[in-house]
């Protein structure tokens, strides 16, 4: 058979202990039955059958010499003068290498067996018949010495029985160490915790107990559980686990994980199903889950068929497998189809959420290979980062606010890029401060005392001042830091009205009651800077959110990946999103999550096929369009999507000097310090970057959304547009 | 045309949200008379676009609106919204289906646009999509938001017809509005609402149910699913405006072109004459370039007038196709100036009108696509903007030369 034919043959589970096992039959039954034909009792049984013809050949000699000795008086000089037996049945060779000692060297002939070949010495005891025999060079092996003849002095002299039975005993208490040490090793509970600490967090909770009994027997509990890595609480709760039924046993894991649980009696699924509602713990967009523990009397079948006759809706629904679930049977079959939102955790994997200490992984591994990957993305590619594990960067900008004293500070910055999701940053990293108290408020209107008044539980028409007070009193010691979002409305409406609640705010933080950060866009950003009246130009630090830093962007394309155990093709493709995406947050997480969405099911690395088709996908084209309008005057908007076509039909470029000679070439004056306005605030949307007098733009996808022949005709438009107060700009 | 029916239909509709003659009069730019007559009996709607603003004014439905259309003797403003069966064999099902999934993957906001071309509907099959929330969230778990119609609503009627759809008694300010739909979602399990027409009514009082909203579901991280409808102005608001935070962060989603899958369903449930053996739906949709209404007259046309020969119907329906009234109701205000008629007159002569994107820069181009003359054809950044069929450019020509 060729070796290519006997490779799969081989590699047949089992086939190699059958030869084993073939062999070692052979090899005893031919023992037992033929041992002159086993390679390994043959040479004895032939030395057995031989050695009485060696002894009668010695004692032919010993009855020479001493007859010698006894006429002579004297040990024969030579032995060749002795009369010699037979030629023709001589088994031995024999010498005189000194008085009083004989040397026999048996002949190496194949039917005495292991005796072929050796030696042994005969010493006599000068002046008596009394002789010691010991083995010679190479030995004779004692055995077949006789008992009365060996030297004491060399040894223990003993019968060959007893010999025999010394070693029959040793060789069964061999085999019994040995079959304790197999059983050990390979007992299905205990065997790995011995091989393979780490493979004692995988054990069944139905197991648990009695491997704890036999590690307790051992005296290696403590060992064990160390080497595992498990900690003896999680033991005794994994203990306490194994005992449970039912839906106790939901909330054994449930609070392995720490989520909130809440029975759901409304489901007619026979068994208990939860609601899980997990906090901040996942690297993931799941913030809950159904979770069914089937009737036990329910086989795997019975449960499949509930499982398919039963809508479960739009959520993610766990199923705590029994502890007699078949690896490969038909429910974890079933949770492991990606055309279901179930997801089966199979005794080894309850074993492993509870005493591995990191549940969360666990859950998340059980997720990202039973569900479709888009289904749980860990990106979150809209509004305010709610999750720490999602937010990566902005370090320095924590720095400047969380290390020092607490001040007044103002963030501005474009739609999408990053405003609150620092200030909930900010927030989460304040929380449980000892000195200080933070609340997160988002404007939705202009009315920020009601606003302030509803969220911590007093009536609406409460002053801000009542407000801060109300706020002073409950966290009494502490200093007070309001985050508020959203506040461009709330600027609006203050430049109309002369800030009067802005100055209320200022007052605040003068008298030490309360600081702020207000985040915002234009609107702030004109009050604070471009305003000389404003009280806001003095009122705090501003911070200014724009791209995200490089390494940030590369973090944040790759780390929510690894926690689904996915991967880019290669690092370069990670560079193209970053540089493409002009290290624009959300830009980068959109591109990842249309990555994941290009995935085929089974495909666990993105290549630059998916990465190319995320590029052109709608949520990314989405992500660019919505920049013609950033404020609330048309006019200041007409000059924002003018600067935008010339700098597409530039290249991706513009200045004020460019754009001031547009205007001219189409016969009207430039309005400098409005188109100044302009690209500032394309700037600070992020359309534009600034480098000396040059604008470009500051994602490189951006301009790829336009066409040369309709931004001409659109540019054309937008400078044929009256605009307010033109007459006095036309030459 | 039957006014008994027209007259009896709308006072009901008036009746039911205690509209008076001179409030839809405003609303819809007639005299008081003039409405009061229609409720009369003595006269009816000679135009379209009255009859429309009166719907929306009315907060009617899809299908309220239809029927409204039929008995003033026009033809129904949402065509193919008929009733459907449930479950999986309703037209766009996995469409819908969809929508839901997007929404419960959206976390922690789940937000979505859904934007429909004319003639669609705010959302199409509104019932359905209801229907698949109720199984989805349970019965209790879904709201169904339409804002009222009026510019000159004040805040505190605002909020409490808002309030009152929503199933919230005594609501008479923005403030009570919120605190009773958070004190709803700190109640119970999550929440559906479909906002639909969520561009109607002033922008201040928009602007503050907006910010409600996102207010909401900022404080109660995935546990409000929100689903707004509309159409040109909804994107005008997300993508011009880009005031209204819930919108820069919701998921937006066109509804879906029409299929021969759906079609075939739709004719089926609707229009069971009008399919004979040698019926062919697949190039009645080519005729049709997938507009919902050019679809509905030539299934209807097919039922009144049985024909032997499919091709034969196919050639006289592509003539018949081209005069419908809606086509040209649609094109009509876009002739008004000689610069839109030249632009109009290029583009009809032309293969393609550029590339299609999220949000069209070009006004009239924009108008085009949401009066559901031009779609969007092909992928990514490959898509272009073509007219939807040759009976829609004939009709723009024919509108053109009159």
């Amino acid at each position: 058979m060729r070796r290519g034919a006997l490779a799969p043959l081989l590699r047949r589970k089992g086939w190699f202990g059958l030869l084993l096992l073939g062999l070692v039959t052979l090899l005893l039954g031919s023992a037992l039955l033929v041992p002159h034909l086993n390679p390994f009792t043959r040479g004895p049984l032939l030395g057995a059958q031989g050695v009485s013809a060696i002894w009668g050949e010695v004692n032919y000699w010993r009855v020479v010499i001493d007859e010698y000795t006894l006429y002579t008086g004297r040990w024969p000089e030579d032995l060749q003068q002795l009369p010699s037996p037979p030629a023709a049945s001589r088994l031995l060779d024999v010498a005189s290498p000194q008085v009083n000692r004989l040397v026999f060297t048996i002949h190496d002939l194949p039917e005495l067996g292991d005796l072929a070949g050796t030696q042994f010495i005969l010493d006599f005891k000068p002046g008596s018949q009394a002789m010691v025999c010991r083995p010679g060079s190479p030995p004779t092996p004692r055995r077949y010495l006789p008992i009365n003849c060996l030297d004491p002095a060399e040894g223990s002299v003993e019968a060959p029985a007893i010999t025999g039975l010394r070693y029959l005993i040793l060789f069964c208490g061999a085999v019994l160490l040995l079959a304790a040490l197999v059983l050990a090793l390979r007992h299905p509970t205990l065997g790995p915790a011995h091989l393979k600490p780490q493979a004692l967090r995988r054990t069944p909770p139905q197991n648990l107990a009695a491997v704890d009994r036999l590690l307790g027997l051992l005296g290696r509990r403590t060992a064990a559980l160390a080497a595992a890595g498990i900690s003896t609480a999680d033991w005794a709760a994994a203990l306490a686990f194994a005992r449970q039924q039912g839906a106790a046993r939901a909330d054994g894991l449930a609070q392995a994980i720490g989520v909130r649980t809440q029975l759901k009696s409304e489901w007619s699924l026979p068994g208990a199903v939860q609601e899980w509602q997990f906090a901040d713990q996942l690297p993931l967009t799941l913030d809950r889950c159904l979770v069914y523990i089937p009737d036990p009397a329910l086989d795997e079948e019975g449960v499949v068929r509930q499982l398919r006759t039963t809508p479960t809706g739009l959520d993610v629904m766990l199923v705590i497998a029994s502890a007699d679930c078949a690896a490969n049977g038909p429910l974890l079959q079933h949770c492991a189809d990606h055309a279901n939102l179930l997801v089966g955790v199979d005794p080894a994997a309850q074993g492993e959420w509870l005493l591995s200490g990191n549940a969360a992984a666990v859950l998340l591994r059980l997720l990202a290979a039973q569900l479709r990957v888009t289904r749980i993305s860990p990106y979150q590619t809209r509004g305010g980062v709610v999750r720490s594990s999602a937010f990566f960067g902005r370090a320095q900008l924590l720095a400047r606010v969380l290390n020092r004293e607490p001040a007044n500070y103002l963030v501005v910055g474009g739609r999408q890029l990053g405003k609150s999701s620092l200030l909930k940053a900010i927030q989460r990293r304040l929380q449980g401060h000892p000195q200080v108290a933070c609340h997160y408020v988002s404007l939705r209107d202009h009315r920020l005392a009601p606003r302030l008044a509803l969220q911590f539980g007093l009536a609406a028409t409460t002053p801000l001042e009542a407000v801060i007070d109300h706020l002073a009193t409950h966290h009494a010691g502490k200093r007070l830091f309001l985050l508020i979002d959203e506040a461009d409305l709330f600027f609006r409406d203050e430049a109309r009205h002369d800030y009067a609640q802005l100055s209320a705010l200022r007052a605040l933080s003068d008298e030490g009651r309360c600081w702020f950060m207000l985040a915002g866009f234009w609107d702030l950003y004109s009050a604070a800077v471009l305003d000389y009246q404003s009280p806001l130009r003095n009122f705090g630090e501003v911070l200014t959110i724009g791209g995200l830093e490089k390494p940030a962007c590369r973090e944040l394309a790759t780390v929510p990946l690894a926690h689904l155990r996915l991967s880019f093709a290669d690092d370069g493709l990670v560079t193209r999103i970053v540089d493409l995406s002009g290290q624009r947050a959300n830009l980068v997480a959109i591109i990842c999550q249309e990555c994941l969405e290009a995935l085929e099911p089974g495909e666990r690395v993105i290549g630059s096929r998916h990465l190319d088709q995320a590029l052109i996908s709608q949520p990314v084209l989405d992500a660019l369009a919505g920049w013609g309008r950033l404020c609330h005057d048309e006019v200041a908007c007409q000059l924002d999507r003018i600067a935008v076509y010339h700098a597409v039909l530039q290249g991706g470029h513009t200045s004020l000097n460019a754009l001031a000679t547009l205007f001219t070439q189409h016969g009207q004056s430039a309005p400098a310090d409005a188109l100044k306005q302009a690209l500032a605030r394309l700037q600070l949307a992020y359309i534009f970057l600034r480098s000396g007098g040059d604008y470009q733009f500051a994602i490189p996808l951006f301009q790829r959304q336009f066409e040369e022949e309709e931004v001409q005709l659109l540019l054309a438009q937008e400078l044929a547009k009256p605009r307010a107060g033109d007459g006095a700009h036309r030459p | 045309m039957n006014s008994e029916a027209f007259s009896s239909l709308l006072t009901t509709y008036m009746r039911r949200i205690r509209a008076s003659a001179a409030g839809v009069a405003s609303e819809i730019g007639l005299s008081r008379e003039a409405v009061n007559n229609w409720r009369n009996g003595t006269s009816m709607p000679g135009n379209r676009e009255r009859l429309r603003g009166c719907a929306r004014y009315l907060r009617l439905t899809e299908q309220e609106t239809n029927r409204l259309f039929r008995a003033a003797g026009f033809e129904p403003e949402f065509p193919l919204q008929g009733t459907s069966p449930a479950g999986n064999a309703a037209p766009f099902a996995p469409f819908m289906d969809q929508i839901f999934v997007r929404l419960s993957q959206a976390n922690p906001y789940p937000i979505a646009l859904l934007l429909s071309q004319a003639h669609w509907g705010q959302p199409p099959f509104r019932q359905e999509l209801l229907n698949r929330a109720r199984a989805i969230y349970g019965d209790s778990s879904v709201i169904h938001i339409q804002p009222p119609f009026s510019v000159s609503t004040a805040s505190e009627d605002y909020f409490s017809a808002v309030a009152r759809q929503c199933g919230f008694e005594g609501v008479t300010s923005d403030y009570e509005f919120e605190a009773a739909l958070e004190a709803r979602l700190q109640r119970g399990d999550r929440l559906f609402c479909l906002v639909s027409r969520f561009e109607q009514g002033t922008s201040e009082l928009r602007e503050t149910l907006a910010g409600i909203l996102r207010s909401i579901s900022e404080m109660h991280d995935g546990r409000l699913h929100l689903l707004l409808c509309g159409g040109e102005a909804l994107a005008d608001l997300k993508y011009r405006s880009g005031d209204l935070s819930l919108l820069n962060i919701a998921q937006v989603s066109y509804w879906p072109e029409l299929t021969l899958a759906d079609l075939t369903l739709l004719a089926e449930q609707q229009w069971a004459a009008a399919i004979s053996a040698t019926t062919r739906l697949d190039l009645l949709l080519e005729l049709c370039g997938g507009h919902p209404a050019l679809a509905e007259e030539a299934l209807q046309w097919l039922c009144n007038h049985p024909v032997k020969e499919f091709s034969t119907a196919l050639a006289r329906l592509h003539s018949q196709l081209a005069m419908s009234p809606r086509l040209w109701q649609t094109f009509l205000p876009m002739i008004e100036q000689e610069g839109d008629r030249s632009r109009l007159r290029d583009w009809l002569a032309a293969d393609e009108l550029g590339r299609a994107r999220p949000y069209l820069p070009d006004p009239q181009l924009r108008r085009l696509f949401w009066n559901n003359l031009i779609c969007a054809r092909g992928e990514g950044e490959a898509a272009r903007l073509v007219w939807r069929c040759d009976v829609i450019r004939q009709a723009g020509l024919q509108v053109l030369e009159s």
